[in-house]
């Protein structure tokens, strides 16, 4: 189900949050040099999504996790319950107890996405330019990476990814998709891993 | 004019006249095909002709394979990411696939969207509903996107993306295929079956400029396969090489006759019974069948094999008496060879494909009409005028010798019987292929990277009407559902997943409620959720329209992006109409077994078995028409010579001749096709023609002359088919080996039991 697994892509940059970020210029290569992710280590996060089926936006919290093995974990909490954990190349999707595992392999543009993704993580600011134009402005305690991407194909599904933040973290990170829809996650707090 | 050259005009002149009208018959009627299917066989059996169908037209012939290699992994994906955008574009391909998902899809294709609630049963409830709707808000946490919402709103329970699922022609991963070579594969279906070569080679060359030209920067390799780019390839090469191995086996030709003859005009002669034969032949194929086969124009080479031993006969003949004289001498030898090799031919006409029967059609009257050019035309051209014949020579009679040709027997028979083991013959369909092997290895290396559904197994039901064939299919879904629920097979496809039977689709029809229900529900539902309230209006427009509209037929999918699937799965055979059922990892044996309980009118098919069943049948047929012809052929040799010793050693020289002949035949190419068969006709009619010359009661004079003329045919027979056995097409290989090696086989064997060791009476 090709129309699922691409948006997997979405739910992989929220994992850019876990990063805490210092910026202390307005260089990207300094804000992302301090970009670093030590597992284990949770957020928790506020999502808000808007389409145009929907009257009113949708809106989900739950918590991130980097686990000790490297995989991610995204947990819906509210209002229903909904486990996401990326491992490797698949993805495993825990829904009314039942487990569905898709390949993560399976675009080619999720593939290019990824790779821009893994560059922020890995503050390899040349990578992120292979896959966004980015623009940097702000102040350092309140700076936006604007990113849009330079692939028209991922461009057809993706406008910008907008990511905020001060000098300690980010702090939220929104996509633009086309039609007027949009995600937008907010970082509530960091917390340990229990 | 003198009296010679007066003469010479008034033989020419019917022949002459001839000629123009052929020239004019081929100028109206002359069609060239290059479609292979016209050398497999013709049957009445339904499995055959089924199988014949696919071959012709199934999904696997409008298959196109492309690998691309020669740059690092990425560039390659890059370029297999771009290539499948660009031919996408084009109007030629159906499909095209590197093995990802098609992102730029924004809608499923028709009839699926509009009418995907025929295709499924469907329980719409207020419950169901209710679920339905909660789980797309769910959906909504997790993906996005413009296709995806449009999805939800058309359909919400997602009944489309189960339709698709059934119909996918490979398992698709979403993972762009790599070959084991490293070649980045695409597979791109035709519109036009590969039997239209023009299509197909328009196709080959848009995927050759689109390479080039997104890979203008890179020394990539490009590698075409498939049914359609070899039916191309089939025809440049046949063109190709038929033109260079004639051009140098006529040199040879040439050589040879001035060797022997030492005389300029002879050679120009000796092409005009060849000529005339090869136009006169192919002007009887052409007013018999629709198209002439390019591996029968191919064969006009093998024809010069033969005809050209007409006028070499003459030519000895001729060195004392003139031409008209020593023509009178020889025409009953040579009347009875020409004969009896026609009659294998025509044989060849009745053994049941098109192909084959062209080709006995073409060689047989190109014998007769080269044979009649050399008798009535050929001995007036020549310089020489009516010399005085010498006096009458006693004649004197060979004591013939049956030594070699029996050694030659039996060591053949124990050549071949050790040689063998797994038979005489080679049945695979695959083997008469004029396709190389590596070529058809590097599909095989491309095939395998896509996961294409195995077509080897099929499921075939067929009933007299497309109502019939629908209902009962239906029938057969269910059972092929058990079987699935028993480990049996994993999936399968069926035309009743696209289109189900008129009883099917107005149940579920019925089952849908009407409008106003529905749109109170939605209402209700929606009242209280975060989706729009009318964000589900597509929907109801989808069910209002199908509650109006026409049932879904066989019709309206033939006007939408489905019709390939449909071709591939709805057959129409004379009056039977015929479903196709693929299959996904069957458990063969068991589920044939099963499959054999179901009833008369669904069938197991087993594509590799039943095509081998079919070249078995197919190549018996031939050969007992062949046996017939052999009798027949012993019986005109009776009639003409009535001395037994002599028909018996002609008879034992051309078995002992085949029997060789096939010897080295299968030690050079392990087994015998139905090609070889063909040639091993013809390597007994120039067996038959050496040993009735040779066997001749004649007066010394004479035999001098037909020494020369049957060395003269043997060394020009076995140069000129000599040199085709070094061809690239298997056909033209199998051909020229066969016919070479038995022309010189027949020589030895001939000359040995006739002047070496034998002695005149």
């Amino acid at each position: 189900m090709g129309s699922m697994t691409r948006h997997v892509v979405f739910l992989l940059c929220s994992f850019v949050m876990l990063a805490s970020a210092s910026a202390n210029s307005l260089e990207l290569q300094a804000i992302l040099d301090k970009t670093t992710i030590s597992a284990p280590s949770r957020v928790a996060f506020r999502e808000v999504r808007y389409n145009r089926l929907l009257k009113d936006p949708l809106i989900f919290s739950g918590y991130l996790e980097y686990l000790q093995d490297g995989s991610l974990r995204k947990v819906i909490e509210v209002p229903f319950h909904e486990a996401y954990l990326v491992s490797g190349d698949t993805i495993q999707i825990e829904r009314d107890g039942e487990v569905q595992t898709l390949s993560l392999k399976k675009s080619r543009s999720l593939r290019t996405m990824l790779g821009g993704i893994e560059a922020i993580l890995a503050g390899e600011t040349a990578q992120i330019e292979r896959v966004f134009h980015s623009e940097l402005s702000g102040a350092e305690n309140d700076w936006t990476l604007l990113l849009r991407p330079r692939s028209s194909r991922i461009a057809k599904q993706l406008n910008a990814l907008t990511v905020v933040g001060n000098e300690e973290s980010i702090m939220s990170i929104r996509f633009d998709l086309q039609d007027g829809e949009w995600h937008e996650m907010e970082i509530r707090a960091s917390q340990p891993s229990p | 004019m003198n009296d010679a050259g007066k003469r010479a005009w008034r033989y020419s002149l019917p022949w002459l006249t001839l000629t123009a009208i052929a020239m004019a018959v081929l100028t109206t009627r002359l069609q060239i095909s290059f479609d292979i299917s016209a050398f497999f066989p013709r049957q009445a059996n339904l499995t055959h002709e089924v199988l014949l169908e696919q071959f012709k037209n199934g999904p696997g012939s409008r298959i196109m394979l492309v690998g691309i290699n020669g740059a690092d992994r990425d560039r390659l994906s890059d370029l297999s990411y771009e290539l499948r955008a660009a031919l996408g574009k084009e109007a030629l391909f159906s499909q095209v696939l590197n093995g990802e998902f098609d992102e730029d899809i924004d809608a499923p294709p028709e009839p699926v969207a509009s009418h995907y609630l025929l295709m499924r049963d469907l329980a719409i409830s207020r419950d169901s509903l209710q679920q339905a709707i909660d789980a797309r808000l769910q959906d909504l946490a997790f993906g996005g996107g413009s296709a995806m919402l449009n999805l939800f709103a058309e359909d919400p329970y997602l009944v489309t993306l189960d339709v698709l699922e059934r119909l996918a022609p490979a398992e698709m991963s979403g993972e762009m295929w790599f070959a084991d070579d490293g070649s980045a594969v695409l597979m791109l279906e035709t519109k036009a079956t590969a039997v239209d070569i023009a299509a197909q080679s328009q196709a080959l060359s848009r995927v050759q400029q689109a390479v080039t030209r997104l890979a203008v920067d890179d020394a990539v390799t490009l590698e075409i396969t498939g049914a359609g780019a070899f039916g191309v390839e089939l025809q440049e090469t046949i063109r190709a090489e038929a033109q260079k191995r004639s051009i140098l086996a006529s040199l040879a030709l040439l050589i040879v006759l001035y060797v022997f003859f030492r005389r300029p005009r002879y050679l120009l002669l000796a092409s005009v019974p060849i000529a005339m034969g090869f136009l006169f032949g192919l002007t009887a194929v052409s007013l018999l069948f629709d198209s002439v086969h390019g591996i029968t124009l191919a064969f006009g080479f093998t024809l010069m094999g033969v005809a050209i031993d007409y006028p070499l006969h003459l030519f000895s003949h001729a060195e004392g008496p003139s031409g008209t004289a020593a023509m009178d001498r020889i025409w009953p030898t040579m009347r009875l060879g020409a004969v009896s090799t026609a009659i294998a031919y025509v044989a060849l006409a009745f053994s049941g494909s098109d192909g084959l029967a062209q080709l006995g059609v073409f060689t047989a009257v190109g014998i007769l009409v080269a044979v009649l050019v050399t008798r009535s035309w050929v001995p007036h051209l020549m310089s020489k005028l009516d010399a005085p014949a010498r006096g009458e020579q006693s004649q004197s009679t060979i004591a013939l010798n049956f030594l070699p040709a029996a050694t030659v027997l039996i060591v053949a028979l124990l050549g071949v019987g050790r040689a063998v083991d797994d038979g005489l013959w080679d049945d695979r369909l695959t083997s008469l292929s004029p396709v190389p092997e590596e070529r058809l290895l590097q599909d095989n290396i491309l095939r395998s990277s896509t996961g294409a559904l195995d077509m080897r197994y099929q499921v075939v039901v067929h009933a007299d009407s497309l109502d019939a064939l629908l209902t009962r299919s239906e029938d057969v879904d269910q059972l092929l559902q058990r079987a699935v629920d028993d480990g049996l097979l994993q999936n399968w496809q069926s035309l009743t997943q696209l289109v189900a039977s008129a009883t099917t689709q107005r149940r579920r029809l019925d089952a849908i409620p009407d409008e106003q229900r529905l749109q109170q529900w939605l209402q209700e539902l929606l009242a209280d959720s975060p989706f729009h309230p009318d964000a589900f209006e597509p929907f109801l427009a989808n069910v209002q329209a199908t509650r109006t509209g026409p049932l879904l037929d066989v019709d309206a999918v033939r006007a939408t992006p489905l019709k390939s699937w449909l071709d591939a799965h709805l057959l129409q055979i004379g009056e039977r109409r015929v479903a196709m059922i693929t299959l996904s990892m069957p458990s063969a044996e068991r589920l044939q077994a099963r499959v054999a309980e179901w009833g008369d009118d669904v069938m197991w098919l087993d594509l590799r078995q039943s095509s081998i069943d079919l070249m078995h049948d197919y190549r018996s047929g031939a050969v007992s028409t062949v046996s017939i012809a052999a009798i027949l052929i012993l019986l005109l040799l009776w009639y003409q010579r009535r001395q037994a010793v002599q028909v018996v050693w002609i008879t034992l020289t051309v078995v002992s001749v085949l029997a060789g002949t096939v010897a080295v035949v299968v030690l050079a190419h392990g087994q015998l096709t139905v090609i070889h068969l063909v040639a091993l006709l013809l390597v007994m009619g120039l067996g038959l023609d050496y040993a009735i010359f040779l066997s001749r009661t004649e007066s010394d004079q004479e035999r001098r002359a037909t020494d020369t003329a049957v060395l003269a045919c043997a060394v020009s027979t076995t140069l000129a088919f000599g040199l085709l056995a070094g061809s690239s097409i298997p056909v033209l290989k199998f051909i020229g080996l066969t016919i070479a090696s038995g022309s010189a086989l027949s020589y030895l064997v001939a000359v040995s039991g006739s002047r070496w060791l034998s002695r005149r009476v």
